[in-house]
């Protein structure tokens, strides 16, 4: 395509992004995309010192020095889909790198860099909070679209409403060690050939050991038009005990 | 008895032509990812594939989910697989399938399923050694930035993703809309321009 349009020095880095980030890289993020996403599955952290966090940074941000947050990193969500952004005053590759590379090592997919820092974020008029600013990293954990919350599940379980019904989607042999109170076991790979045994007019809610199969089954299911959602947790039963393990 | 004679030669012709399908039998029509499109231009008049993205893969359930982007729509797929599935340019097996890759699917379909009969992974796409810009050389660049570096770094997947993470001093310019950015792209056509996206296969 730049062929024809008349470039002729023209080089393809062919690993993209996947490769500059398993080299240890710094990705960067932009304010348009991490103003849409604060406050939700998002662990924004102000790397400047306290006292200048405090004047002002960006709501829900966790101020921890550049050279504590290493310390810090137990505190870090269990949920390596998090997504993890850092910033300084400026855009700040070489003080942030270390920091990135150690981050990624611990499992997190999503760990980047904010494009301009807390400066840029103020040119581009982003909303900003003084006073009170948190030490201790915290995480809501919102349920992504089509995803259940852990509560909303056990209580769905617990209540049996009329108009949901939960889907065990594990192997028989998994499901018979013990199940979800409420739940009738459909494993995954023979859902597309029983699934008129599910009624149409109930939002299906599926859940599996560790969500990934749920979230094939919830494809199934909305791909044939049910009304469906999936648990995006860890489930262990045990002793007819269900354990979610909350993300 | 003219006509009749046509359709039998014809009928013959196909099973000369389509060995591999029953006489008649139209086989599906392929699910090709948008990016796949730019350089495999033949993979849209074949029939049982799936040029797509790996997104998950369940080794209790043998199942693979695999998306692609079809125009603006994402399009999510199951594909079951045996034990002894065909799988090329992979050399952990089935079971090691994991992570960020491209796949090309060849199935069948049984009952409702989506059965694969060969999953070739992606390599990265074979250019010559002096189209290539390594992460090393690139990383050298970066740090220098794109004046003194004397290059513009083009991000050539969608706005909304070079808006989530980009390589520093990369501008955006999705593919495309690339005609469209031209007046982005630096006036001096003898410039270095490094192209990149997530990975070319």
């Amino acid at each position: 395509m730049a062929e024809k349009l008349g470039y002729t020095n023209i080089k393809v880095y062919t690993g993209g992004h996947p490769a500059w980030s398993e080299a240890g890289n710094v990705l960067l993020t932009n304010y348009e995309f991490v103003s849409k996403k604060l406050g939700y599955n998002i662990v924004v952290i102000d790397t400047r010192d306290f006292e200048t966090a405090k004047k002002g940074h960006l709501p829900g941000a966790v101020s921890i020095p550049l050279e504590k947050v290493i310390s810090k990193k137990n505190q870090l969500p269990v949920d390596k889909e998090a997504y993890i952004v850092l910033y300084s005053q400026k855009t700040n590759l070489t003080g942030l790198a270390s920091i990135v590379k150690e981050i990624i090592r611990l499992g997190y997919h999503h760990v980047f860099v904010l494009n301009g820092g807390y400066s840029g974020w103020l040119k581009k008029g982003g909303p900003v909070k003084s006073g009170m600013v948190r030490t201790e990293i915290s995480y809501n954990s919102l349920p992504r679209p089509n995803e259940i919350a852990v509560d909303e599940f056990l209580n769905n379980s617990k209540n049996k409403p009329a108009k949901k019904l939960i889907l065990d989607v594990r192997t028989e042999a998994e499901a018979s060690t013990g199940m979800v109170e409420n739940a009738i076991n459909i494993p995954v790979e023979d859902l597309k050939g029983r699934i008129k045994e599910l009624p149409k007019d109930k939002e299906v809610i599926t859940y599996s050991e560790t969500g990934l199969r749920a979230k094939m089954a919830y494809i199934i299911l909305r791909n044939a038009g049910y009304k469906t959602r999936f648990l995006n947790n860890n489930v262990a039963v045990i002793n007819n005990r269900v354990y979610c393990g909350y993300k | 008895m003219k006509r009749g004679i046509l359709i039998l030669i014809a009928f013959i012709g196909s099973l000369i032509l389509f060995p591999w399908q029953d006489a008649g039998a139209k086989g599906f029509k392929p699910l090709i990812d948008k990016k796949c499109h730019l350089c495999h231009s033949s993979y849209k008049s074949e029939t049982n594939i799936l040029a797509c993205d790996l997104e998950d893969h369940s080794r209790k359930a043998s199942l693979i989910l695999v998306g692609m982007t079809i125009g603006s729509k994402r399009v999510m797929k199951l594909v079951r697989y045996e034990k002894d599935v065909r799988i090329d340019n992979f050399q952990d097996g089935i079971k090691g399938l994991e992570g960020h890759r491209h796949l090309l699917i060849n199935y069948k379909k049984v009952g409702e399923d989506l059965v694969a009969t060969r999953i070739v992974v992606k390599t990265e796409v074979y250019m010559l050694e002096d189209e290539i810009i390594s992460t090393k050389e690139l990383e050298k660049l970066v740090a220098m930035g794109p004046e003194k570096g004397n290059y513009t770094l083009a991000a050539s997947h969608g706005k909304a993703t070079f808006d989530e993470h980009h390589i520093p001093t990369a501008i955006s310019i999705p593919v495309f809309k690339t005609a469209k950015l031209k007046h982005k792209l630096p006036k001096d056509k003898e410039q270095l321009l490094i192209l990149y996206c997530d990975g070319y296969s």
